[in-house]
């Protein structure tokens, strides 16, 4: 790194130039080093989100390149847009090594890859960070956001340091301060010694910023201890906020990742735990039930060789996508229409039981309008989900359209219904053969599913696999090899899951859109009872098939639960079985980042405090998202009008009257200055107003054909009233007196009216660069380290 | 006491009457007119320098006009003597007394033409009035009243036949300054007017002594701030550790300035000195003050050029010094 040693000044002969230079390349040392540290804490938050080893090279790296650029722009006296574009070209380059390994070739050269990925991370990261869970690692380019928050966090902190004034410096410790808290709300709730990190920030900032404004005098007792005790202080406020008192707030937990069924596992895979664990659990209750219509659980289309499970959103079209609902959902299934209503009492799981296609829900007791928002409903599948999990004592009345059930006659030659659901995987040769040794004379599709239907349910036994409970052995499972086993073992034997799953394999096989469905099947006892209490052992699983015109109808494989193979029958036959080659295991889910926005708000217009709820935190998720880069790019121009802002008020407030008339000619030499028209040097006012002047009536840019009449026009324009303020400053300052308060208010009219007459004679564009120019600011500061030794 | 509005608006214009009258025989060279009357308004004297022609006795003699009052001329030569510009006290045969004859140099206006030609002597003698504003011979000093202004002409030093001027005496001028060669058009106009012989017998006199003398004190009363008076001791101290100079500007010579200045500012109009005035007046007032270090001379480096520089180093005050 360069040293960002101040702007060489022109020492007098009479100051030897050693003495002069050497504190101020060291303070500018120190302003560099104070201020990488205070963002080293700042960032201290972001570390549980990625891990040390993950985490140290992008924070690291951001903060000290950010140092680097913002001093070598200071040292060469970048202007803002040449500090920006190397900002993002080194935050490109640098990026890969530091922020997005995966991506790079050798894990230093960036990819073209790379680039366009942290070009978008500047956008997106924000919302991946909060929605994917902790720890993050190095993949992908989740490490830009701590990555950018370093580098930006540096640049902009060193940059106002650098070349801000002396006092006006010390606003850059702000900058740490702000990283901190969004650190913090990007964080997790672990953290990394709060308190310790939160007194040694306030501290070293408080400090700092004392001894930049000059406030630091070892003699100064009192202000050591005024000092000492602001920093106590602060970091007794801010250590509960950073400690783990009160739980931290932290965006992560406000943010509701979209739902997506395959982070939870296969429902059907826990078939057992039902028969095993929960056989004579009371898992929920439902009143006004219709006789013969089954309880869904879930329902999974997805088959990849070892499980059935839930497809996600994108997986096809037939899968549908678990959404928030309104207040009432559209379902186009024409059926019976009823009132059902459902209490839980145990059902770990996040499915939550539904009846046919439901319309809406309405939720009972106190947390009903969270479990509303934690709502997700797939009108596809006729599934709901709570993403919270489904609680104990959940209750909720449904209406629901409860479809027909057509019978085969009904059903005729009806064609298949057109519905794309995501290809089955890894399915065995067993599969085929059988369902083609079963079905294959079937003319029609309701009879080939009839058939295998019937098949499955007439050669196959029953049994649960508990052979604690005298049952016959039957392994659980539905894999590829539990189907080869089931198929073409000796003896055709299992329970629900692995029929069902047989035969949807079969249907697909036979072309038949298919899918499992696991849900209750209240035993006959019940059937038709007002209230009916649904026990683990009325767990089922079934197979619905998709016919044109007639939606899906469900069929029933699972053999009857008394066919149970006695224990004479002959199992133990060592006949060698063909040799089943195992599909490949599947690859592990990429991890790829959510959708933008895949829970899109409902149409239907609503009032309820619930969907507002709802429609908050999707604002605010958006909000936040978009805030953060936005703020990170909008912050640097604001502290710069802030900082415009605030010189003009105070020259125009100062308390001596003449300061305040000189303070006016000040504003309009700043004011030139940032549009790139600097006042001559060693020069009075009148020789600078002449040389504005000239200045402003010069064409623009170099390419411009000098017109005189352009160019007479506009001397007019600002040579007048600069002339003017001229001669009338010179008159106050150097005249006897005081001026009148009425005579300064007439002098800052005439400053307005200059500025004005400066901004009208420049092209669009310079004038709206020279609104976030640091030009002025940085020449004020170095006319006060010119000042400052002659003040000596 | 300072100098009121009203006051200094009638300053500038009597002065603009002044500049306007003697520019009538001088044309084309307004500002260095009013550097003359500004030296004489300041109570000084104005060394003129230049080649022969270029119309240094026209505006000695155009400014003696302006003013009512005495004027005389002394052409120095190497056999000019002492006595030849104060005076010579003579026996009067009928009185049996001797009686001093006033010299040349008891006039308001005196054109010492040419001084650099006459010895070093008669240098002297004519210095020694400018200093003391009064002659002394046989013991007896004769006031040579008021306002008394020497206008002193010279060639360039290195023309032959000349003796150069002490720096000592050379710092006895207010202010040093050339005309150099009129414009363009000044010249043609002088060219078509060249019947008349001299301009300046046209011109008739429009202020009295009185009312000069007047002036003078009323621009001693001009207001000039702590931060101008820095400048100027700033300047002043530059040009004392200027690399280039062996001999930098003298108490007096910042203290003429500071007059001039006061003078140039009520000329315009102004009952204060601006940093303007200063730099304005720096060149005429200070570079003739300065001695150059050998080295800088053999580079071909002049004074002139060495204030110009220290101008344009020395930061003009923006504010008042608290």
């Amino acid at each position: 790194m360069s040293a960002p040693t101040s702007a060489p000044t022109p020492t007098p002969a009479t100051t030897p130039r050693s003495t002069r230079m050497r504190p101020q390349g060291r303070r500018a040392w120190v302003d560099v080093l104070v201020l990488v540290i205070a963002l080293g804490l700042a960032l201290l938050p972001l570390v549980p989100v990625y891990g040390w080893p993950a985490a140290t090279p992008a924070i690291l790296g951001g903060l000290l390149l950010g140092a680097a650029i913002a001093g070598a722009g200071a040292r060469w006296r970048w202007p803002a847009l040449v500090t920006s574009a190397v900002s993002l070209v080194v935050y490109l380059l640098a990026g890969g090594a530091l922020a997005a390994p995966t991506t790079t070739v050798l894990g230093v050269l960036p990819s073209l890859q790379t680039v366009v990925q942290l070009l978008a991370s500047i956008i997106r990261v924000w919302k991946e960070v909060l929605t994917l869970d902790p720890s993050l690692g190095a993949s992908g380019t989740l490490l830009a956001a701590p990555y950018l928050l370093a580098l930006v966090g540096a640049i902009t902190a060193v940059s106002a340091a650098l070349r801000a004034g002396r006092r006006g410096g010390a606003w850059a410790g702000l900058v740490p301060v702000a990283v901190l808290g969004l650190a913090v709300l990007l964080g997790t709730k672990d953290t990394v010694l709060p308190v310790a990190a939160g007194i040694a920030m306030a501290v070293l900032l408080l400090g700092w910023a004392a001894w930049r404004r000059g406030n630091l005098v070892p003699r100064r007792v009192l202000a050591l201890v005024s000092l000492g005790a602001v920093a106590l202080a602060s970091g007794a406020v801010a250590g509960p906020v950073v400690a783990e008192q009160s739980p931290r707030f932290v965006l992560r937990d406000e943010m509701v990742p979209p739902f997506d069924p395959r982070d939870h596992p296969s429902p059907l895979a826990g078939f057992r735990r039902f028969v095993k664990d929960w056989d004579e659990t009371a898992l929920l209750t439902v009143r006004g039930l219709p006789e013969g219509t089954p309880v869904r659980l879930a329902t999974l289309d997805a088959y990849d060789g070892v499980v059935w499970n839930v497809a996600g959103s994108e997986a096809a079209e037939g899968s549908g996508e678990f959404r928030r609902v309104g207040e009432t959902i559209e379902t186009s299934v024409r059926g019976e229409r009823t009132e059902v209503e459902f209490e839980v009492h145990e059902l770990p799981l996040v499915w939550l039981p539904t009846v046919g296609y439901a319309e809406r829900f309405d939720f009972a007791g106190p947390r009903s309008l969270d479990l509303a928002a934690d709502l997700r409903y797939n009108d596809a599948t006729g599934t709901a989900v709570l993403t919270a999990g489904v609680a104990a004592g959940t209750r909720w009345q449904t209406t629901v359209v409860v479809p027909s059930v057509p019978d085969d006659e009904a059903i005729g030659n009806a064609g298949t219904g057109n519905v794309s659901l995501p290809e089955v995987d890894g399915v065995p040769d067993a599969v085929p053969l059988f369902a083609g040794e079963v079905a294959g004379t079937a003319t029609s599709p309701v009879l080939i599913a009839r058939t295998l239907e019937q098949g499955l349910a007439e050669r196959g036994w029953f049994s649960h696999g508990l052979t604690a409970e005298g049952q016959y052995p039957s392994l659980s499972g539905h894999g590829a090899d539990r189907m080869t086993t089931l198929l073409t073992g000796e003896l055709m034997v299992g329970d629900g899951e692995q029929y069902a799953s047989a035969m949807a394999l079969m249907a697909r096989e036979m072309g038949l859109p298919a899918r499992v469905v696991l849900g209750f099947v209240p035993d006959e006892e019940q059937a038709g009872a007002q209230e009916i209490t649904i026990h683990g052992e009325d767990v089922q699983a079934w197979v619905e098939v998709s016919f044109a015109g007639h939606g899906w109808v469900p069929f029933f494989p699972t053999p009857d639960e008394s066919r149970t193979p006695r224990e004479d029958t002959p199992t133990e036959q060592s006949e060698p079985q063909p040799q089943v080659v195992q599909p490949p295991p599947p690859p592990p889910d990429p991890v790829t980042p959510p959708d933008d926005d895949p829970e899109q708000a409902s149409t239907e217009d609503t009032e309820e405090d619930a969907f507002a709820s709802q429609i908050w935190r999707t604002v605010l998720t958006v909000a936040v998202a978009v805030g953060i880069p936005v703020v990170l790019l909008v912050l640097p121009l604001l502290l710069i009008a802030l900082a415009k802002r605030r010189r003009r008020e105070r020259r125009r407030t100062a308390a001596v009257p003449v300061a305040r008339v000189q303070g006016g000619w000040e504003e309009v030499l700043d004011h030139a200055r940032d549009l790139r028209r600097p006042a001559p040097r060693a020069s009075t006012r009148r020789e600078i107003a002449v040389g504005l002047t000239a200045a402003f009536a010069a064409p623009h840019g170099r390419s411009a054909p000098a017109d005189p009449d352009v160019s007479t026009r506009r001397a007019a324009t600002v040579g007048g009233p600069v002339a003017g303020l001229a001669a009338g400053a010179d008159a106050v300052v150097f005249g006897p007196g005081e001026p009148a308060p009425e005579q300064v208010e007439a002098y800052w009219q005439q400053v307005d009216a200059a500025i004005a007459a400066m901004h009208e004679v420049v092209p669009r564009r310079q004038r709206w660069l020279a609104r976030w120019s640091l030009a002025s600011l940085r020449a004020r500061r170095r006319e006060q380290r010119r000042a400052r030794p002659q003040a000596r | 006491m300072t100098i009121t509005p009203e006051q200094s608006a009638w300053f500038a214009e009597t002065f603009d009457t002044l500049v306007a009258n003697v520019g009538e025989a001088l044309l084309g060279k307004d500002h260095v007119v009013r550097l003359a009357f500004t030296a004489m308004l300041a109570e000084g004297h104005l060394l003129l320098e230049d080649a022969p022609g270029t119309g240094k006795t026209s505006l000695a003699k155009a400014l003696a006009a302006t003013v009512q009052g005495t004027h005389s001329r002394i052409q120095f030569t190497p056999d000019l003597l002492p006595s030849d510009v104060t005076g010579v006290t003579i026996y009067d045969q009928n009185t049996h007394e001797f009686t001093f004859h006033q010299g040349p140099v008891f006039a308001s206006v005196v054109l010492a033409d040419e001084i650099n030609r006459a010895s070093p002597k008669t240098q002297s003698a004519l210095l020694e009035v400018m200093e003391e504003s009064k002659v002394t011979v046989d013991k007896v000093s004769h006031s040579v009243g008021r306002p008394f202004m020497v206008i002193a002409t010279q060639n360039p030093i290195e023309q032959a036949g000349t003796y150069r001027l002490p720096e000592a005496q050379l710092d006895r001028f207010l202010l040093k300054t050339s005309l150099g060669y009129p414009d363009h058009a000044s010249m043609v106009e002088i060219l078509s007017g060249s019947a008349s012989r001299d301009r300046t017998e046209r011109l008739t006199p429009k202020i009295t002594t009185g009312a000069v003398a007047d002036m003078a004190v009323l621009a001693s009363t001009v207001h000039t701030d702590a931060a101008v008076l820095d400048y100027v001791a700033r300047l002043c101290e530059a040009t004392r550790v200027d690399a280039q100079t062996a001999l930098g500007v003298s108490v007096r010579g910042g203290i003429s300035l500071v007059r001039c200045a006061k003078v140039w500012a009520a000329s315009q109009g102004r009952g204060y000195v601006i940093p303007d005035d200063i730099k304005l007046l720096a060149e005429p007032v200070l570079a003739h003050r300065i001695i150059l270090d050998t080295e800088a001379e053999f580079a071909g480096v002049t004074s002139t050029q060495v204030v110009g520089r220290i101008l344009a180093d020395t930061e003009p005050p923006a504010a008042r010094i608290d």
